[in-house]
């Protein structure tokens, strides 16, 4: 009897990702946090990982860019657990209220990642380690982090890490199937955000102007 | 999961290894896939790539690219999103379809081992025969290696001298499946320069 594998479908890691971005002071984080907390599902999940931004450079075509994250200050039982994150351009939608992009990832393990992305040809382009915390509110992810940059790479040293900025970034996103609805989704999102004003105001950002 | 050693048997035909082994004893439980696509680099400093799948792993996708040894060797495990991300990657990676190779058969069970016989074929074209024999107790190859080394003995005598790299080590370290991956793809590679 022969089965046949490998016919996962690729939803599951291929999604289409509606988000929008704001910024919030240091000082103005408790209201936040207690706005969160009281229209949020129950309970937060802190985190603190280390996020590396690679690109695959090729002469004739644009830079392919991929991410790679995992857990700050790993044990030995996740030092070597990584998620890849491809992330892809905004769709061009000028009536969407939030950005919307194509997004795949992958869990990844290896015991020499530096030099498996190395041997794919990726490079890193920078790297930070964001700490913050986590909230849902049904299929609604609220992400909110403080950025460090490190001032020499490869080194993550209190000394040697160094806060982006006073604020604290916010992130709020939904994840969708690529055949769904996004200008709907989109919409229900912005409509979410509007909950957190005038603690903060949530913005399409188009970060890839220049 | 076990302690894989993954052989090539020659002048022979999986229906007869079969046969061999359930005469003592085994059972069919299933069949078997294996298969693995090179990806091939299109400019300087990029490594050729293998990415491999058994059925044994349904979630997961295996990718190595070969060095001189296999600690030295670029590679990694993955879930199944990662054959996504590698089509993302092909104007650096291209997948060569017509190097892909594949193996399909039966998996027999015989007290505590798993035997996968298989027949490779490189797009349609059969390269040989490949058999996998696991031992499930244990994921420690030092620990394995004894009882493992005592079946090949008996039923392949001819390949025991033929040890792979994977499993020659001296320190209790634990054993994964991109081991076993590893074995599969190194016989590909040498199935891939025989003339057919």
């Amino acid at each position: 009897m022969l089965f046949r594998f490998g016919e996962r479908k690729r939803d599951e890691f291929q999604k289409m990702e509606c988000i929008l971005f704001g910024s919030i002071m240091e000082k103005n984080l408790i209201h936040l946090e207690n706005r969160l907390a009281g229209i949020c599902d129950p309970g937060c999940t802190p985190f603190h990982e280390h996020e590396m931004s690679f690109s695959l450079k090729t002469s004739s075509t644009p830079d392919v860019t991929l991410r790679l994250r995992r857990k700050f200050n790993f044990d030995s039982a996740t030092s070597d657990k990584w998620r890849f994150r491809y992330i892809g351009r905004p769709e061009p939608d000028q009536d969407c209220p939030a950005v919307v992009r194509k997004v795949i990832h992958s869990v990844s393990q290896s015991k020499n990642m530096m030099e498996f992305v190395k041997a794919m040809g990726l490079r890193m382009d920078f790297e930070y380690v964001v700490k913050g915390k986590m909230w849902t509110c049904g299929a609604v992810k609220i992400v909110m982090s403080s950025v460090q940059k490190t001032k020499q790479p490869g080194r993550y040293d209190a000394d040697n890490l160094e806060k982006l900025s006073a604020s604290y970034l916010v992130e709020i996103s939904v994840t969708i199937e690529d055949t769904d609805d996004h200008l709907k989704a989109s919409k229900q999102l912005k409509l979410f955000s509007t909950q957190l004003s005038p603690i903060i105001e949530m913005e399409k950002v188009d970060y890839m102007a220049k | 999961m076990g302690v894989s050693w993954v052989l090539e048997l020659f002048d022979t035909s999986t229906v007869t290894i079969e046969t061999k082994l359930i005469v003592a004893g085994a059972e069919l439980v299933g069949g078997y896939t294996v298969d693995s696509t090179p990806y091939k680099p299109s400019e300087q400093g990029i490594s050729h790539f293998y990415l491999l799948h058994h059925s044994q792993f349904p979630q997961s996708a295996f990718s190595i690219a070969h060095q001189d040894t296999y600690k030295c060797s670029p590679r990694a495990s993955h879930d199944r999103g990662f054959d996504l991300i590698l089509h993302k990657l092909n104007v650096g990676l291209q997948a060569d379809t017509a190097g892909k190779f594949e193996v399909a058969g039966n998996e027999l069970k015989l007290q505590d081992f798993r035997i996968r016989i298989g027949l490779a074929t490189q797009n349609t074209i059969a390269k040989g025969v490949i058999v996998e024999v696991e031992y499930s107790p244990s994921s420690v190859v030092t620990q394995a290696m004894p009882v493992l080394t005592e079946f090949i003995e008996h039923f392949f005598p001819d390949s025991v001298e033929s040890k792979p790299e994977v499993l020659k080590k001296t320190a209790p370290e634990p054993y994964s499946a991109l081991e076993t991956l590893y074995q599969y793809s190194l016989l590909f590679s040498v199935m891939r320069k025989r003339a057919n």
